[in-house]
């Protein structure tokens, strides 16, 4: 089954997350909440879109939303990659025309900022 | 001296780096201005990079992954992982698809060599010492090309495993 993805940016680099794992998007001062710009993804330099996940919570600030996409392919991450990845936020790689996207887990990113603080 | 004579002169000329026809194979890569060599049998394939993706937090010595032939391959930059300066691969940069028992890797690598094949009365103890790259090697050994290490890979990419835990 092919499940779309919601395309964004931070940083200047393109990134996907289920489209099934966000409730809202939006600004970030219609969504609510406190945006995290602070994430493993690197700086936000617009901040001008904000995902919210469907379970709620605080949203995570991005730069740029890009729309939709119902990838072809999504490949799991190779097993060396996924075993040096422990914080869990790859969740994949989404297969696009113009190559291979980071498929994030947004509950994980967010949990993992979280955890960071 | 007839033709035949000679022939069997030939084969038994003495190699001398000593090798028979027996003697194992490697693939010979160049690191940090070393020969490093691993079991011939653990290397599939040389390829040029193709586009390459890079994983967000990801530890230095795993610079991206690219895909091959529909496969998705993590790139594992040895000299990064073992404290030298990272590689900056790029688009057309060659590596060495390997296995090891659990996982296929790319080998990132200044340069690589190819097919060598080592004497095993050429092989030596490794060095003392276990710092960079000796904590990987098995045996040093000596071929027509110079000096040479072989190096336990799937040791290598264990301990980039290990060192990824708590990131």
């Amino acid at each position: 089954m092919r499940e779309p993805v919601l395309l964004f940016a931070i940083d200047g680099k393109p990134y996907a997350v289920a489209a099934a794992s966000v409730g809202r998007v939006g600004r970030p001062a219609e969504l609510g909440g406190a945006p995290r710009s602070e994430t493993r993804l690197g700086r936000v330099r617009e901040g001008e879109r904000a995902l919210q996940p469907i379970d709620g919570g605080d949203p995570l600030l991005v730069d740029k939303v890009f729309g939709m996409l119902t990838p072809e392919r999504i490949h799991p991450l190779p097993a060396l990659a996924a075993v040096c990845l422990p914080h869990g936020i790859v969740a994949g790689l989404v297969e696009t025309d113009d190559g291979l996207l980071p498929l994030l887990d947004l509950r994980a990113l967010l949990q993992d900022a979280r955890n960071k603080e | 001296m007839r033709l035949e004579e000679r022939s069997d002169e030939a084969l038994e000329a003495p190699d001398p780096w000593g090798v028979h026809g027996t003697d194992p194979w490697y693939f010979c890569v160049r690191l940090a201005g070393a020969r490093y060599a691993f079991p011939a049998a653990q290397a599939s394939e040389v390829v040029r990079l193709g586009p390459m993706t890079r994983l967000p937090a990801a530890p230095a010595f795993l610079p991206g992954v690219f895909q091959h032939r529909g496969e998705v391959l993590p790139i594992l930059d040895v000299a990064a992982l073992v404290g030298e300066p990272p590689m900056p691969p790029s688009g057309g940069t060659r590596v060495v698809i390997a296995a090891t028992r659990s996982y296929r890797v790319a080998l990132l690598a200044e340069a690589i060599e190819g097919l060598v094949q080592v004497a095993d009365e050429h092989l030596e103890p490794p060095p003392a010492g276990n710092g960079g790259m000796l904590e990987f090697v098995e045996h040093a050994g000596i071929d027509g090309k110079g000096p040479l290490a072989i190096i336990d890979l799937d040791r290598l990419v264990e301990v980039a495993r290990q060192r990824s835990e708590g990131m």
